[in-house]
């Protein structure tokens, strides 16, 4: 007999579009087939309710904002507003917003996904921060130096009860380009999108309240040692214009590559003004940010 | 379309060879008869000439589906839907709803029917019903409205869960 299950994914696709979020999630729970196809459609991320104690939030994607609303339990009224929001068009560089929640959901960088999808094409740097209260630093086991208290993670794939700050930063599309290489893609094609896809398993951002080469060491040693697939290939690392910074970041960065197996290459890149670390394996890119005791980089961010 | 041709009537044979007299006024819902007479000059012909072989649907759906643009061939042309809004699915109409109180088998073929003569509103209204069995359930209730097989790992199933945990207060 013909069911929802054997008709052709296009007809399913037609009635999945009808779906609201939450019942499309629900048709997603019931098997493999449906899992996978529950998450190509679009209101899989446009509309999201955040919901952890008293406070919900939910977030709407337009074009160009996002627009966050609250909603207390026990209250008749649903405040909406938008939240930091910041969109410079004349630059057409820099999109960022700042969320606060107590609790952070997977659901959020589905969200900040969307996001990309829907404005790279004119996007160039993109800031998301999720701010929570830093409640333990020991994060996944790990205990961190105290000069690493503000030591930040992001998981896609569950939400982390210690989540500082999540910090990202697409420095340019050059950036990318073994990205986009591999993907054997071209450069006007490439979207964020499947950029996230590549690592959409997991993410991992760390900041550095303070940059010091023995920071910078007992990072990289960490990031090495908890934090890597055996297939780790590459590390791309950037320390802007400064010679000797870069130099510090490249001895360090060496120091570890000769421990790593497969001939793990380094490379510099050529952007100016560049203070990310970007490692990369075959599924997963990562971009390591160092910045000052303030939270800023270089660029003043 | 001339009014001649609106007023004469096209023969649809299903796939167990069951012959269908339509009007071409009722038909012209049917975006993909449209194209096959017009493709093949055969708009302006008198004669209703041999039948079109319609040989993805049988003559029980071919039957519901000629019902279905009977009805409604003097509705305005519906609105393509291709952008990526979300849709209502409360917006059927009270004869459709009726018409779709069918079982499931023949629900599906309607809508696989619907698409395979790119009849817009057909599609549309079968796919917001299978869309409304769909809503308000809990996984397991679709499950078995729907006859899912569970293929998911209990592991899977509890990090789904956790996924998902978000909007299910």
């Amino acid at each position: 007999m013909t069911c929802l299950s054997n008709i052709p994914p296009e007809m399913r696709w037609k009635i999945m579009r009808r779906l609201d979020t939450k019942s499309l999630l629900r048709l997603g729970a019931t098997c493999r087939k449906f899992w996978g196809e529950s998450q190509k459609q679009p209101q899989y991320y446009n509309r999201v309710w955040l919901m952890e104690r008293r406070k919900i939030v939910r977030l709407i994607l337009n074009s160009n904002k996002l627009i966050l609303e609250f909603h207390k339990i026990g209250e008749s009224k649903t405040r909406v507003k938008c939240v930091n929001l910041a969109w410079s068009s004349a630059r057409q560089k820099v999109f960022w917003t700042e969320i606060v929640v107590e609790n952070v959901y997977d659901c959020v960088l589905r969200i900040v996904k969307e996001f990309l999808r829907r404005i790279a094409g004119n996007l160039r740097e993109f800031y998301c921060f999720v701010q929570q209260k830093l409640r333990s630093r020991v994060i996944r086991g790990l205990q961190l130096p105290k000069n690493l208290r503000n030591l930040a993670s992001f998981e896609i794939d569950g939400c982390s009860q210690q989540i500082d700050m999540v910090k990202w930063k697409f420095v340019d599309f050059k950036s990318l380009a073994n990205v986009r290489n591999r993907l054997n893609i071209s450069y006007t094609t490439i979207s964020f999108e499947q950029l996230l896809e590549l690592r959409a398993e997991k993410i991992e951002i760390y900041r550095m309240s303070i940059l010091t080469s023995q920071n910078l060491r007992d990072y990289i040693e960490m990031w090495a040692e908890n934090r890597l697939h055996s297939n780790f290939r590459e590390l791309r690392v950037s320390a802007g214009k400064s010679r000797s910074s870069k130099m510090e970041l490249v001895n360090l960065a060496g120091l570890q590559i000769r421990s790593l197996p497969y001939g793990t290459k380094l490379l510099q890149s050529k952007v100016n003004h560049s203070d990310w670390l970007s490692i990369s394996n075959y599924a997963h890119f990562f971009w390591i940010r160092v910045v000052d005791e303030n939270g800023r980089g270089p660029d003043g961010y | 379309m001339t009014d001649a041709a609106q007023e004469r009537s096209i023969k649809l044979l299903s796939s167990d060879n069951e012959t269908f007299q339509v009007p071409r006024n009722v038909i012209r819902l049917s975006n993909t008869i449209n194209t096959l007479l017009q493709d093949l000059g055969l708009d302006d012909e008198e004669d209703a000439g041999d039948a079109i072989p319609v040989q993805n649907v049988t003559s029980t759906i071919l039957k519901k589906v000629i019902a279905w643009c009977q009805h409604h061939h003097e509705d305005p042309v519906a609105a393509d839907d291709s952008d990526s809004r979300e849709k209502r699915t409360d917006d059927i109409s009270s004869w459709d709803v009726e018409f779709l109180k069918v079982d499931q088998g023949t629900l599906f073929e309607l809508i696989l029917a619907a698409n395979y003569l790119d009849i817009k509103g057909l599609l549309d209204v079968s796919c917001k019903t299978v869309a409304n069995m769909i809503k308000g359930k809990s996984p397991e209730e679709i499950r078995r409205t729907f006859n899912i097989k569970n293929d998911f790992t209990p592991e899977e199933e509890e990090q789904i869960r956790k996924e998902n945990a978000w909007c299910e207060d």
